[in-house]
């Protein structure tokens, strides 16, 4: 299978830096089609700073980002939005705009100077609602919504704008036990339903072990692992991603427990 | 939602807008009769001469700059407001409006005073203040690049207004006791004062700049979920806040080297159109604030021609009476309006 995005020796950081500082050293990551990919790491371990550098907005420090055959640097902005959509963690100020209205801003890197919708765009805006379970809310105002629902209101606006690629800064962090369990499994469904690849950093182990096809590790140092999730217990690496701190991976539980404490 | 709503209320915006217009044109110091107003506009026969210089030289003149300045500072408003993505901005809040009359202090002081005397002076006092708005926006871009919150680029604004407020008073303690007083006469905001010929101009140079913004709706609207956001849509940001300062700056330094610094037009009305249309897309909202600006700037001036015979009261003492409880309005109910939320 060809990923929907690779990286080749990348290193993300702060390239307008002085000498320039990395967060991330020599990564060789890939993304695939129909697949949900977690992105964990420590908290400033450089998530966000990975995710910026893959879509294009920020230039990488070293090695390049293939979106297919295609590196990112030589793609125009208003391009680079039709083959990556974004999903970020906070929530929007536009509470009067419609839930609907909303999802077709989707649709700007399609339309044209006054974003005036056509035919078919309104019938992609209404499916990427569906596919999500909100067409009955299209005419509720943002404001109206449950935060697990604007989250949702969000994703259809991604599909909406029909991207390959779906990458996803902490989109639950901010939500709920009920609304972050239904949307892991909607993005899930719609990674296989629409093969879309589908990038998500979080920091809830638990349900990224439970639905990612692979998973990109950021260890500390900022050395990066991908790989399968079994591949990668396997390995010991999930007991790294917290190296120094007084946790360890429990294999059986899939997910992190305090390390018992050792009296001196 | 009821999808007539917001068409039912443009259409009452509309009507109140005309018979606003000409109220202005009925009313004034001198009683004329309405068909007589009518004759002058339209070059008939009148029963006295000088009625139609009235007419034609001082009450179309600040019809026309009312509606114009009100739809031009409404707009910059809106502009402002979803730039920053704060419903507290505005172009008097973000020392826009200061920077323009310290531009016009600049020159007018420089003239020892008298305000308004020739084409000369008119050209000059736009140069200054789209030059003193011009300084204080370069200073907010710059000041945005490295501070990211806008409520700290806001808190800046009403500081750089401060700066220039001071420097306003320095200039006026050096300046002449006619240039004082005619800075002061400016500075408390004048629908009126001046000729058919240079209010034609002003509408000739406003009015086009209110339409180019009209081509930003659609990164308005993408800008709207926030910048980051608007950039994953394909949008150059630093680029689109860039033309979002430079209308919104030329609209207010034109407007404050016309009729003075006029406050709270801008930060209300775009408020005043959300409630009533209730939405934020830019597709109704901006023409509509550009109408409803027009209302505004139109319903000031009528104000201010009240005392009729008793002479014309200052803009700047109407707006604040309209413009506070609407401002405590919106922030006391910020919740219950919800479009900023």
């Amino acid at each position: 299978m060809k990923p929907a995005l690779h990286t080749r020796r990348l290193t993300a950081g702060y390239p307008a830096e002085h000498p320039p500082k990395a967060v991330i050293t020599n990564a060789d990551l890939q993304l695939y089609p129909g697949e949900v990919t977690c992105l964990l790491g420590a908290n400033g371990a450089g998530k966000s700073t990975l995710l910026r550098t893959i879509s294009g907005l920020q230039p990488p420090v070293e090695g390049e980002i293939f979106i297919g055959d295609r590196p990112v640097g030589t793609i125009p902005q208003r391009e680079m939005a039709r083959l990556i959509s974004v999903v970020y963690t906070e929530r929007t100020h536009a509470g009067a705009l419609t839930v609907e209205e909303t999802a077709a801003l989707g649709r700007q890197p399609y339309t044209g100077f006054f974003g005036r919708l056509s035919q078919d765009d309104r019938h992609i805006v209404a499916r990427a609602l569906e596919a999500v379970g909100i067409a009955p809310l299209a005419d509720r105002f943002l404001a109206t919504l449950s935060d697990g629902e604007r989250q949702k209101v969000m994703i259809a606006r991604a599909l909406a704008q029909q991207t390959p690629v779906m990458l996803l800064d902490e989109p639950t962090s901010f939500l709920d036990v009920a609304s972050r369990l239904e949307v892991m499994a909607l993005l899930s469904a719609l990674a296989s339903r629409q093969q879309k690849a589908v990038l998500l950093s979080t920091h809830d182990v638990a349900n990224a072990l439970a639905i990612a096809s692979r998973l990109w590790l950021i260890l500390p140092g900022g050395e990066m692992e991908c790989g399968t999730p079994s591949e990668l217990i396997e390995k010991g690496l999930m007991d790294r991603l917290f190296a120094g701190r007084d946790i360890h991976f429990d294999r059986n539980a899939l997910d992190y427990r305090l390390s018992p404490q050792t009296d001196a | 939602m009821d999808s007539r709503r917001p068409k039912i209320i443009i259409a009452l915006t509309g009507v109140a807008t005309i018979l606003l217009a000409a109220a202005c044109l009925l009313t004034g110091s001198v009683n004329i009769p309405a068909h007589q107003v009518w004759a002058a506009l339209t070059g008939g026969e009148l029963e006295r001469e000088t009625w139609r210089v009235i007419v034609l030289e001082t009450r179309l003149p600040m019809m026309i700059t009312a509606a114009v300045a009100g739809a031009a500072l409404s707009v910059a408003g809106l502009l402002l407001q979803t730039c920053f993505d704060n419903p507290l901005a505005g172009p008097s809040i973000l020392g826009i409006s200061t920077g323009a009359s310290l531009g016009v202090a600049l020159v007018m002081l420089a003239f020892g005073g008298t305000l308004g005397a020739g084409w000369g002076q008119y050209a000059s006092s736009m140069a200054g203040a789209i030059a003193g708005s011009a300084a204080v926006l370069a200073l907010l871009l710059a000041f945005a690049r490295v501070v990211k919150s806008g409520v700290m680029i806001l808190i800046i604004g009403v500081l750089v207004g401060y700066f220039a407020s001071s420097a306003i008073a320095l200039l006026n303690f050096f300046a002449t006791q006619e240039g004082v007083h005619s800075y002061v006469i400016w500075g408390l905001g004048n629908f009126s004062g001046s000729s058919l010929g240079r209010t034609g101009a002003f509408a000739l140079v406003t009015l086009p700049v209110i339409g180019l913004s009209m081509l930003l709706i659609k990164p308005l609207n993408a800008l709207l979920l926030g910048a980051r956001y608007a950039e994953s849509l394909g949008i150059d940001i630093n680029a689109l806040r860039t033309r979002l300062l430079v209308i919104s700056g030329a609209l207010t330094a034109f407007v404050t080297a016309f009729c003075g610094p006029i406050g709270f037009i801008g930060l209300i009305v775009p408020h005043v159109a959300r409630i009533l249309l209730r939405t934020s897309n830019h597709n109704t909202l901006l023409p509509s604030t550009a109408l409803f600006g027009s209302l505004t700037g139109l319903l000031c001036a009528f104000i201010s021609l009240l005392p009729g015979q008793g002479g014309v009261i200052p803009v700047n003492a109407i707006t604040p009476i309209i413009g506070v409880p609407v401002i405590i309005y919106v922030i006391l109910f910020r919740k219950r309006l919800f479009y900023f939320s």
